[in-house]
């Protein structure tokens, strides 16, 4: 058994005993760019995830490029 | 972790304030904070007609959610764009906010850009050639061009929108990188009313965007959680991920910069490279460098300091 993070389409599997924030880290997954819940409730990094815990994260990033007093009005740098 | 105010099992911890919070006073917290907002930037009073400007996502209908709870008179405006990109993007939205206001028996204005103007926002985007073949400079111009219309139109006092700091950081952070001057002495959670252009507020400004989702969430507001077909790949959301990583080892990060940028507007402390030429520097009289300090310069402060220590521990001896 393992704990399993379910982020969008994508499921990443840890080994239980860690807290949540160490999980996050080491599933690649950015902690302040998601929300955690266990059972439907949401839960915070000093969490220890036990073995067949199931969590699923909810992205938090949102956004395009339309903000007025921005670069991005008028144009739009593509990222290298 | 324990929620700050009563010891319960906390659902929310914010690193840069150093606060969890239950679900509870954490859903007390966000109205408590963004009043405070309110106040402090002088946005609005209880006697204004607000228009909060809907797009279906966790920001908007959150700040809808805390403008009425706080008591004042806020209308939706949802703005039909016609984006579809296989997932029904603008529908989906559309029907979220309708049921929104509908459940919480509020008024809201719709506008559909295809029945207006005549096409919807990628076609207009595609007639006309310009964002690079991305409709979202297309998309920001109409909004806002519609947002301005309603609001005047229908006799608002000021215009509201859900950006919340992850979107202003992101924006200061491009255009910090490219010295945006003109847009970076723009930015600010008020945007004042001109000749034809409605008063602008940002009311959630300084919360951070995971606090936004938490909110959402925990109020139970359904929201469109799928990001819009062309945001994908955006500038702004890969500087926010990027703002994230810093955040995360970090904390604090992005409220910093962005409140020290408030400030050092406010201060008028932006592009000031004039007021530094004009500086009142004169010869340090120790050494002799420029200095602005009154007496030694802050280098010859420091010398005289260590020589102190150095003189007390010469004597101890």
């Amino acid at each position: 058994m393992a704990v399993k993070l379910i982020l969008r389409d994508k499921e990443y599997e840890v080994k239980p005993g860690m807290t949540l924030l160490d999980s996050l880290k080491k599933a690649g997954v950015v902690p302040e760019s998601v929300i955690a819940t266990r059972n439907g409730e949401m839960i915070v990094e000093d969490e220890i995830l036990k073995d067949g815990d199931v969590v699923k994260l909810v992205a938090v990033i949102s956004g395009g490029a339309d903000n007025r007093n921005s670069i991005f009005a008028t144009r739009i740098p593509t990222p290298e | 972790m324990k929620c700050r105010k009563c010891g319960a099992k906390a659902s929310v911890n914010m690193r840069q304030h150093r606060l969890a919070l239950c679900k509870e006073h954490y859903l007390e917290w966000v109205p408590e904070q963004t009043e405070r907002f309110i106040k402090k930037y002088q946005m609005f009073d209880r006697g204004d007609k607000i228009l909060v400007a809907i797009s279906g996502g966790k920001d908007s209908l959150s700040l809808w959610d805390i403008l009425v709870r706080l008591g004042y008179q806020a209308d939706g405006l949802y703005i039909g764009l016609g984006i579809d990109g296989g997932i029904n993007y603008s529908s989906e939205s559309h029907r979220l906010t309708e049921k929104f206001a509908n459940e919480n028996n509020l008024k809201l204005h719709v506008v559909d850009v295809e029945n207006e103007y005549g096409q919807p926002i990628p076609m207009l985007s595609e007639i006309s050639h310009r964002g690079h073949g991305k409709p979202c400079a297309v998309c920001g111009l109409t909004k806002r061009h519609v947002m301005n219309r309603i609001a005047r139109d229908l006799g608002y006092d000021v215009l509201a929108t859900g950006h919340n700091l992850d979107d202003e950081a992101a924006v200061l952070f491009g255009n910090t990188l490219q010295w945006s001057s003109e847009f970076l002495l723009r930015q600010g959670p008020v945007l004042p009313s001109t000749e034809g252009l409605a008063r602008k507020v940002k009311p959630l400004c300084r919360f951070y965007e995971r606090e936004m989702t938490a909110y959402a969430l925990l109020r139970g507001i359904e929201y469109i959680y799928e990001e819009c077909p062309f945001a994908e790949g955006s500038t702004s959301i890969y500087y926010k991920e990027l703002l994230n990583k810093l955040e995360t080892d970090r904390p604090g990060s992005k409220l910093t910069f962005y409140l020290r940028f408030l400030e050092a507007r406010q201060r008028g402390d932006l592009f000031a490279e004039k007021d530094i030429r004009q500086a009142n520097l004169h010869p340090c009289p120790n050494c002799g460098q420029p200095t602005s300090a009154q007496g030694l310069c802050s280098f010859c402060r420091l010398m005289e300091k260590a020589e102190g220590v150095a003189t007390i521990s010469r004597s101890a001896l």
